[in-house]
């Protein structure tokens, strides 16, 4: 399992890169902060479930819950985890 | 005498006051409240010194007093002229300064765009549509709602049926927008087909999802009203969140759903259509773009009660110019579907270079004839006359031709087919964009030494993507360029996909490598498919 910190940072820069947008902090709220919209979205989705290896169940997609850096980690961590139990 | 757009409320207001005319969340509009307040606003719109032939600016959000507004600058003899609020400071000036609007009907809400206007020497009286005055560092609302919402005559003025109804500022090649004015007569005629076409008829509800400075608004305003029916605006609040947009139309029980391709396919995405879902919803139509015809399969398999119709037409023609029913499932999910025929009045001609019609099969210009043209460009001769031609088939009739800058051919049904662009004008989201101005925008940024904006097939549900690549001064960080560009530019037009090199590559001519560029970009995205593959 990767270290939480360490996916948090790998997600910040993934975001960077993608969108080129500076992410001020892991818990920067991107929608409301009008960096995301639903292009961007998609592209990044793209790119998370290419760079960590995982899908992302669109299906039950909680938008809620994907706005800032530390929160996509945690979708990102608990999808590994699912993953690595079965 | 000849109907104008602005007839369509009256008449349903006489018909059918109490009917609902437009609706957002818990606010709504029967058809007599729509029809007195814009009698009202367009009554103290005369008094401020509206005459026929001026604009009227709408400067404010997508919401029921944004359509007051459309139907007060129409009933005062005004065009209409729909400005984006989100829009950088500096393009909501150039189109300003272009279109020189005498009032802008805004809201508190707008208060930091009216400022950066006036800071740029851009200061047309605004008018607050709510009680609450706008109260700007620089601007103050000349009225408010308490001094508009008047009790009085009802105005007279009543302009032809080929004076200008509204004023559209599309991207244009060289970085300053350019605005497509469109008469009554232009949107009746639209209109008339539309609700025949569409059997649109009292007691449909139709969704407002495209900005009202966006053509295709023309489709969710007008032909509603002139059915009686009711327009449910799309909250703006649900443009990212697929499940809440799904259960709006379940909810609001539409029946006729219109939006860009790009809405239908991010709901696809995200699966949020239930198989026979939205019992209510008659009819879904799409323009703009091409929709990918596996993303059309998608509906079509999950929603068998609904007939599903493309539409095709530039903003200068507007909004439709051609369509096309679905007839059944494609059987072919790697085939776009066609834009089909021209709508009554209209032609859609297919030609080479010397203006002279293409056999079948044979791909050549698209040109457009007939009702729905455009008089042309606001205040813009040359950009007029170089879109706009004489009709090759009779080139002193007087009757015109518009360049679409579409490449199509047609097939031996007499079907058309979109074959791509013979510019670098791309779609994004329904929006037209000139790559140009983007790229002329990201040159002028301070650090850039040189860059190149292309266009590249994002493949499956994404579409098409903007992509920047660039050499700039080491000591910017990509993040502030970002961040430069969207002061300038419109979220719409920003890229998507971003290469930092140390020279633009080159061809033999010492011009930059776009081809190459277009590859190397397809190849980033391409990586990504393979391995998840």
């Amino acid at each position: 399992m990767i270290a939480k910190t360490a996916l948090v940072d790998r997600m910040s820069e993934l975001i960077r890169d993608v969108l080129q947008v500076e992410v001020p902090g892991s818990d920067t709220d991107l929608v409301e902060e009008g960096l995301i919209d639903s292009l961007a979205l998609i592209s990044l989705i793209t790119e998370v479930e290419f760079e960590f290896g995982v899908r992302l169940p669109l299906g039950e997609f909680d938008l809620a819950h994907f706005r800032s850096a530390a929160q996509m980690a945690a979708v990102v961590a608990a999808l590994a985890e699912t993953r690595t139990a079965a | 005498m000849s109907t104008l757009l602005q007839d369509y409320v009256a008449r349903a207001a006489a018909d059918r006051g109490d009917a609902v005319a437009v609706a957002l969340g818990d606010e709504r509009l029967t058809y007599a409240e729509l029809d007195r307040l814009s009698d009202r606003l367009a009554a103290q719109l005369v008094d401020a010194g509206c005459v026929p032939g001026d604009r009227v600016g709408l400067l404010l959000a997508k919401q029921p007093l944004a359509i007051v507004a459309i139907e007060a600058a129409l009933k005062a003899g005004c065009a209409y002229l729909p400005l984006d609020v989100d829009s950088p400071s500096v393009r909501l000036a150039r189109i300003v300064e272009t279109a020189e609007p005498r009032v802008l009907l805004s809201a508190p809400e707008a208060a930091p765009a009216l400022d950066a206007l006036a800071a740029a020497g851009f200061a047309p009286p605004a008018w607050s549509l709510t009680a609450a005055p706008i109260e700007g560092e620089r601007v103050h609302s000349a009225r408010t709602r308490t001094e508009w919402d008047l009790d009085g005559a009802r105005p007279v003025v009543r302009v032809g049926p080929h004076d200008p109804a509204y004023v559209l500022f599309t991207s244009g090649s060289t970085g300053w927008p350019k605005g497509v004015v469109i008469t009554h007569r232009n949107v009746t005629a639209f209109s008339e087909w539309a609700v025949e076409a569409f059997a649109m008829q009292a007691g449909d509800r139709h969704s407002g999802h495209p900005p009202l400075h966006f053509d295709l608004s023309t489709f969710d305003l007008h032909p509603t009203f002139a059915a009686g029916a009711e327009l449910q605006l799309v909250p703006p609040g649900l443009g990212l969140d697929a499940r809440g947009l799904a259960a709006f139309v379940r909810e609001r029980e539409l029946t006729q759903w219109c939006s860009v391709p790009s809405v239908l396919a991010y709901l696809a995405r995200f699966d949020v259509v239930a198989q026979d879902d939205f019992p209510a919803l008659r009819r879904v139509t799409w323009c703009g773009e091409v929709l990918p015809t596996a993303v059309l399969a998608h509906w079509m398999r999950r929603l068998p009660h609904v007939r599903f119709t493309n539409m095709y037409g530039p903003t200068e023609t507007t909004c439709a110019s051609s369509w096309h029913p679905i007839a059944s499932l494609p059987t072919d999910e790697s085939v776009p579907v066609p834009i089909g025929r021209a709508c009554p009045g209209e032609e859609l001609l297919v030609l080479d270079e010397q203006l002279r019609p293409t056999p079948t099969g044979e791909v050549g210009d698209l040109y457009i004839a007939g009702v729905g043209l455009s008089p042309g460009y606001w205040r813009d001769e040359q950009k007029t006359a170089a879109a706009f031609l004489p009709d090759p088939r009779a080139p002193h009739s007087g009757r015109r031709v518009y360049r679409t800058g579409d490449l199509a051919r047609a097939d031996e049904e007499g079907l058309l087919h979109y074959v791509g662009r013979a510019d670098s004008q791309v779609k994004s989201r329904g929006y037209r964009i000139e790559l140009g101005e983007v790229e002329s925008a990201f040159a002028a940024l301070e650090h850039v030494r040189e860059c190149a904006v292309v266009a590249v097939e994002a493949g499956g549900f994404e579409g098409v993507a903007i992509c920047a690549a660039y050499a700039a001064d080491g000591d910017v960080e990509p993040p502030a360029l970002r961040r430069a560009l969207s002061d300038v530019l419109p979220a719409y037009m920003m890229p998507a996909r971003w290469l930092s090199l140390d020279a633009l590559p080159k061809n033999q001519n010492g011009k930059i490598d776009r081809p190459l560029l277009r590859e190397l970009f397809a190849r980033q995205a391409g990586r990504r498919r393979r391995q998840r593959a």
